[in-house]
């Protein structure tokens, strides 16, 4: 089953749409594909609306310069879309940037960086990447769980 | 109600949009935070929080918009 990526090539940036589902809440939106990042990231404007609880601290993350304080939830589901129309749906383990003060500047730069996805989940993935002719896919393997 | 796959496929025709028309978005919304509905920019600000502020007010909720930042023209956002 193929993901079709999407390449904003003003940006520079490959996008996936993607539903992040919580016990209790769904948020429709999108992630960046970024083979950088060893972790897959939630931004925190997303993990609000999905009421995720900040409980279990997973260290410093540096981002551009800026350390944030980071947390693990590992109860969130990723639906995709096939290029065929059907669903798929990944559990992954996500890590979310919290400010580490109520520094207004810091809160709003956390609010609207994107979500992340990073090699922790591409590595379960094949990932075929022609930006010239725009054919940029996510290939998963049959029988393949992450 | 849509389904969920309804749903990704209209949030997929917006990005699509978006990366079509991002040189145009960019130069008018440059700094802000826009939401994007029905391929068009339905509301924008100056950061997320004042955004959300503005979709209350249009009485659009969260859940129907994607939400870009935009980086100012020349500047490169990197992670």
């Amino acid at each position: 089953m193929k993901i079709k990526v999407i390449y904003d090539s003003k940006y520079e940036w490959l996008k996936i749409p993607s539903t992040f589902i919580s016990p209790t809440q769904k948020v429709y939106s999108f992630i960046v594909v970024d083979t950088g990042s060893p972790n897959t990231l939630l931004n925190y404007f997303d993990s609000r609306k999905l009421n995720i609880p900040f409980i279990n601290k997973s260290g410093i993350v540096s981002i551009g310069g800026n350390k944030y304080v980071s947390y693990s939830y590992e109860n969130l589901k990723i639906l995709f879309k096939s290029t065929e129309g059907k669903p798929i749906i990944e559990k992954i383990p996500v890590k979310i940037l919290r400010p580490s003060s109520s520094k207004i500047a810091e809160i709003e730069d956390l609010d609207v960086f994107p979500n992340i996805l990073g090699l922790d989940f591409l590595k379960k993935y094949k990932f075929s990447c022609d930006l010239k002719n725009n054919e940029i896919f996510l290939e998963k393997m049959e029988n393949e769980h992450i | 109600m849509k389904s969920d796959i309804e749903m990704l496929e209209e949030t997929e025709q917006n990005l699509i949009w978006f990366a079509e028309n991002s040189g145009k978005i960019r130069e008018e919304f440059g700094g802000k935070v826009v939401a994007i509905k029905d391929k068009k920019i339905v509301a924008s600000a100056d950061s997320g929080i004042k955004l959300l502020n503005e979709l209350k007010k249009q009485d659009i909720d969260r859940y129907e918009v994607i939400v870009e930042k935009i980086y100012p023209k020349g500047e490169i956002h990197i992670f």
